[in-house]
């Protein structure tokens, strides 16, 4: 069974970051800028190792799209988004901007995803850096209240940090029980695939009768 | 083409017999051509890289050493986070990793300034060596004309990095700012705020473009190439900016990066189902290949992408598009249905198979990209009208100028081979669409209806797309069943993307195709002249009588005399109720019944003699219709174009086999005693005749007396012959019977006979 994860957020928060701490376990602080879109996939196996996921006894594949933060890069969501199953919004606890935008990726989100019922498409909310706790100027309160007033119910909300592997997983975890609760699940897709030498050379086929 | 180190121990008893010292002569070289040009899209030639004088054993060693420099040497950003990218996709990251052929480059030095500029041109696909990188980029993208003095830093770079932000606005600011140490590979501060301070400038410069993420990746590749200085970097970067890639990282991309996905899609017949390749491309083609999968792509692949796009004579969109569609290949071809699993095949891909990664774009971007009109390109055009398009151009521009010197030169021994050219130049001539003709008895006028309304689409009850009407044999309305479908050019749909059209939709491979429906005797005659496929339709509910088919035996008599190979239809018209045995072809007593009409239709056409006999299949009106007969069918069609360009292209070598005969004929008959002339020069081609020798005699004295410059171009004949692309024609050439013959001749022959004679 697969999931399709997309996550969103301005330039910088970290979405490449928290995506790498929960595949892979790892932090660095050289992250490339992601350019257009990019993913990773985590398979769930129940009572499997350490980093696997086990949720309610369903084996999941996660596949997990990373999407780039600059503006511009919006108009490109449609061919990324479709087909999502959970939508994570991330900001930065020390960046008001980033936290701002949320609802501008949500809108853009729902207006490109186009999924089936926009009230109750699962999002998870996730504030980024509490590493950086020093600097933060993005009050978890506010946070929350943002996510109790845009949805019916209210939106689950993780404090993390990629960096400390705070609360990574568990905000992860949440997402794919989200978009399994709602039964959107997409099967495995399996393109046709036709030979990339092109056609045939010439249409010497045989007749059966000859 | 084998060197000029004469195989001895191979060489066939020559004509005139060699003295016993004959053996002990140095063998003295015949000047061979040499696959020393091209001519790409454009009409223009472009040098490949001279060919020294190695033997075999030396050319196998070079590409060893080629394919050993290819191997992965270093690991690249192993401090990456990736699992799986980490560990599987080895990068080569040595700055000397054989990034281009310096004696190739050196040799260029040497040349004037346009032909150097053609020759490293030609070369860039082969990688620039690292230590010309700077000189070569700034002159071949045209970046040192738009500067003037690309060290002298633009107004925007005289500005400090505070005022720059404030002209580009602070949302920009804030992006280089983020972005220009994330561009891959390590940089210090100092590199870190050159590379902002140029993106900053770029930005002001061409607000229209502004900051995408992307050619941070692209800035820093050049400053790893180039050098830290700024004025270098904002040129090089402005020129890709708004010049080769003009408006490529301008907007928003929503219709320039669909249009690649989906040309991509299109190409790799995943039509844009398989998400991971638009979301390849749109890395690839805004961070120019260097990066893939989140990771930064070995630095030689995106130095060497670089190379070709800054300076390959394609043009920097076709140099993208082209790699894009290799990358592409490279995606289609991996196995795993799992995404990831196919970004590490590609980041393998781009890591251990650079060359040949790149080997293949090169192909694409001349071969992909066909110059319908001047400065337009047709994008993922079929590769067969490239062929024919090139033929046709590489007859005219190259061929020509040097079959009318050797005409000049030996008028007698030219017209030798007036019936090979003739033959030759008829191909040439043909249209741009192939032919099909779908031919049938009077009485079969409504099945060949039928074969052409299931096989092209086309309802009787519809008038087809054009109708030829300036031919009033084929006018319908003047015979009746003789129709000539031609499909206009409105049936490509292109949108505009970097100026370059690129087909919206899948085309039909039919609608490349002309077809007409014959039923007419004098018709078919007059159409089998150019026709490159041949359908004849039996009706088998129509009784034949032998005296019968005028038109059928036309097309196996056509097909004996060389001309396109004939497939039999058989159609059954009945009711197909299961009463009709004829019409119900899906039991056995219907197939006898049906192969008994056609067997029958067939002897009557005189089938029989034909050599090889014809394809045979049946059709039925009803609703139990083969289906795979008519896929076949469709195949078939489906081939005609690729068959008529590699016919063209095979006129263009059988052009180049005449005269390269006759011009190295007359080399060895101004080099040969006149008591040996008529037999050997007769012996090494076969064109001399005992009419024709007295004139090519006094043709060879003449020759002789020619200073070396005054003779016929011969070299030129093999640019022409090698004009077209190289493995695919390697692959062609190889099996022409011709050319295996003309080799022989030119290698073998001609040199042992050649020493005999001077030995005399």
């Amino acid at each position: 069974m697969l999931l399709k994860v997309v996550i969103l957020g301005d330039s910088g928060v970290g979405k490449t970051a928290l995506l790498n701490q929960f595949v892979n376990n790892r932090f660095s602080t050289s992250y490339k800028a992601t350019i257009g879109a990019d993913f990773l996939t985590k398979e769930a196996f129940c009572g499997a190792n350490a980093r696997s996921v086990a949720i309610d006894e369903t084996l999941v594949t996660l596949q997990i799209w990373d999407t780039a933060g600059q503006e511009r890069f919006q108009s490109l969501g449609v061919g990324f988004y479709r087909g999502a199953d959970v939508c994570i919004l991330v900001y930065d606890i020390t960046q008001p901007k980033s936290f701002e935008n949320l609802d501008t990726w949500r809108i853009e989100f729902l207006t490109q995803a186009s999924p089936s019922d926009t009230q109750n498409f699962p999002f998870v909310v996730i504030a980024n850096k509490l590493d950086r706790e020093n600097d933060r100027r993005v009050a978890t309160q506010r946070a929350q209240t943002w996510c109790a007033k845009n949805s019916t119910s209210i939106l689950p909300f993780f404090e993390t940090s990629a960096k400390a592997a705070t609360e990574v997983e568990a905000a992860f975890r949440k997402a794919a029980q989200l978009a399994l609760s709602q039964g959107t699940m997409q099967a495995d897709f399996i393109p046709e695939t036709i030979s990339f030498r092109g056609s045939p050379a010439n249409g010497d086929s045989k007749s059966s009768c000859c | 083409m084998a060197d000029d180190a004469a195989p001895q121990a191979e060489a066939p008893e020559p004509t005139a017999e060699p003295n016993a010292d004959a053996a002990n002569e140095p063998a003295r070289a015949i000047p061979q051509p040499r696959p020393t040009a091209w001519v790409t899209g454009g009409g223009a030639l472009t040098y490949a890289r001279p060919v020294p004088d190695v033997d075999e054993a030396s050319a196998d060693a070079e590409l060893h050493s080629a394919r050993a420099a290819a191997t992965p040497t270093a690991d690249d950003d192993a401090d990456d986070s990736r699992e799986g990218l980490d560990d599987d996709a080895t990068s080569t990251d040595s700055d000397t990793d054989s990034d281009g052929d310096e004696a190739a480059w050196a040799a260029a030095d040497g040349l004037t300034e346009d032909h150097r500029a053609l020759r490293v041109q030609g070369l860039a696909w082969d990688g620039v060596p690292q230590n010309r990188r700077r000189r070569v980029w700034l002159e071949l993208s045209g970046a040192s004309r738009r500067a003037g003095d690309p060290t002298v830093p633009p107004d925007e770079l005289r500005r400090t990095t505070e005022e720059l932000e404030s002209v580009v606005g602070s949302r920009v600011a804030a992006d280089v700012k983020l972005d220009c140490g994330r561009g891959g590979g390590r940089t210090n501060s100092r590199e870190r705020l050159v590379l902002r301070r140029v993106l900053l400038a770029v930005a002001a410069k061409y607000p229209a473009t502004g900051y995408a993420q992307g050619l941070n990746v692209v800035a820093q590749t050049l400053l790893e190439s180039v050098g830290c200085e700024e004025s270098i970097l904002f040129w090089l970067l402005a020129e890709l900016v708004d010049g080769r890639l003009k408006g490529w990282w301008a907007g928003d991309f929503s219709v320039s990066l669909g249009s690649i996905a989906s040309a991509l899609g299109k190409w790799s017949a995943l039509n844009g189902e398989d998400e991971c390749l638009p979301s390849f491309a749109t890395t690839w083609a805004l961070s120019l290949f260097g990066q893939h999968a989140g990771k930064p792509t070995p630095k030689p692949f995106r130095r060497a992408c670089l190379d070709a796009i800054l300076c390959s004579n394609e043009g920097g969109v076709q140099a993208v598009l082209g790699i894009a569609l290799a990358a592409a290949d490279v995606v289609q071809r991996c196995p795993s249905e799992d995404m990831v699993g196919r970004g590490l095949a590609v980041a393998r891909a781009f890591s251990n198979e650079r060359r040949q990664v790149l080997l293949e774009a090169s192909r694409l971007a001349r071969t992909a990209l066909v110059e319908v009109e001047p400065n337009q390109l047709l994008f993922d055009a079929p590769s067969e009208f490239f062929w024919l398009h090139t033929a046709r151009r590489v007859a005219e521009a190259r061929l020509a100028p040097v079959e009318q010197a050797v005409e000049t030169a030996a008028p007698s021994l030219y017209a030798t081979t007036a019936s090979a050219r003739k033959a030759a130049d008829r191909s040439l001539a043909h249209d741009e669409k192939p032919l099909l003709l779908i031919l049938g008895d009077a009485s079969s006028a409504d099945a060949c209806a039928y074969v052409a309304a299931e096989l092209l689409g086309v309802d009787n009850e519809r008038s087809p797309p054009v109708e030829e009407t300036d031919e009033p044999s084929c006018n319908p309305g003047a015979a009746p069943g003789n129709v000539r479908y031609r499909w206009g050019d409105a049936a490509i749909d292109s949108v505009s993307s970097f100026g370059v059209p690129v087909r919206s939709r899948p085309t039909a491979a039919l609608r490349r195709v002309d077809a007409a429906v014959v039923v007419d005797a004098e018709v078919a005659q007059k159409l089998l002249a150019e026709a490159d496929g041949v359908i004849f339709v039996i009706d088998a509910s129509t009784p034949w009588r032998r005296q019968s088919a005028p038109v059928e035996r036309a097309a196996f008599a056509s097909m004996d005399a060389g001309g396109p190979q004939v497939r039999v239809v058989c159609v059954t018209t009945g009711a197909g109720d299961g009463d009709d045995e004829v019409a119900n072809h899906w039991n056995a007593r219907g197939t006898q019944a049906a192969f008994r009409t056609a067997g029958t239709a067939l002897a009557a056409a005189g089938a029989r003699t034909a050599r090889p006999l014809p394809a045979f299949g049946v059709l039925g009106v009803s609703s139990k219709t083969t289906r795979a007969e008519l896929r076949a069918l469709s195949k078939l069609v489906d081939g005609l174009p690729a068959a008529c360009a590699e016919k063209a292209v095979a006129a263009l070598l059988a052009r180049c086999d005449c005269v390269r005969a006759v011009a190295t004929t007359l080399d060895a008959l101004a080099a040969t005693p006149p008591s040996r002339l008529y037999r050997w020069s007769s012996a090494l081609i076969g064109l001399v005749t005992p009419e024709t020798v007295a004139p090519i005699l006094d043709e060879a004295s003449a020759y002789r007396a020619m200073p070396d410059d005054a003779r016929p171009p011969l070299a030129a004949s093999a640019a022409a012959w090698e004009g077209l692309d190289g493995t695919r024609l390697a692959a062609w050439a190889d099996a022409s019977p011709a050319r295996k013959r003309l080799d022989r001749a030119l290698d073998v022959e001609a040199p042992a006979m050649l020493r005999a004679a001077q030995k005399r």
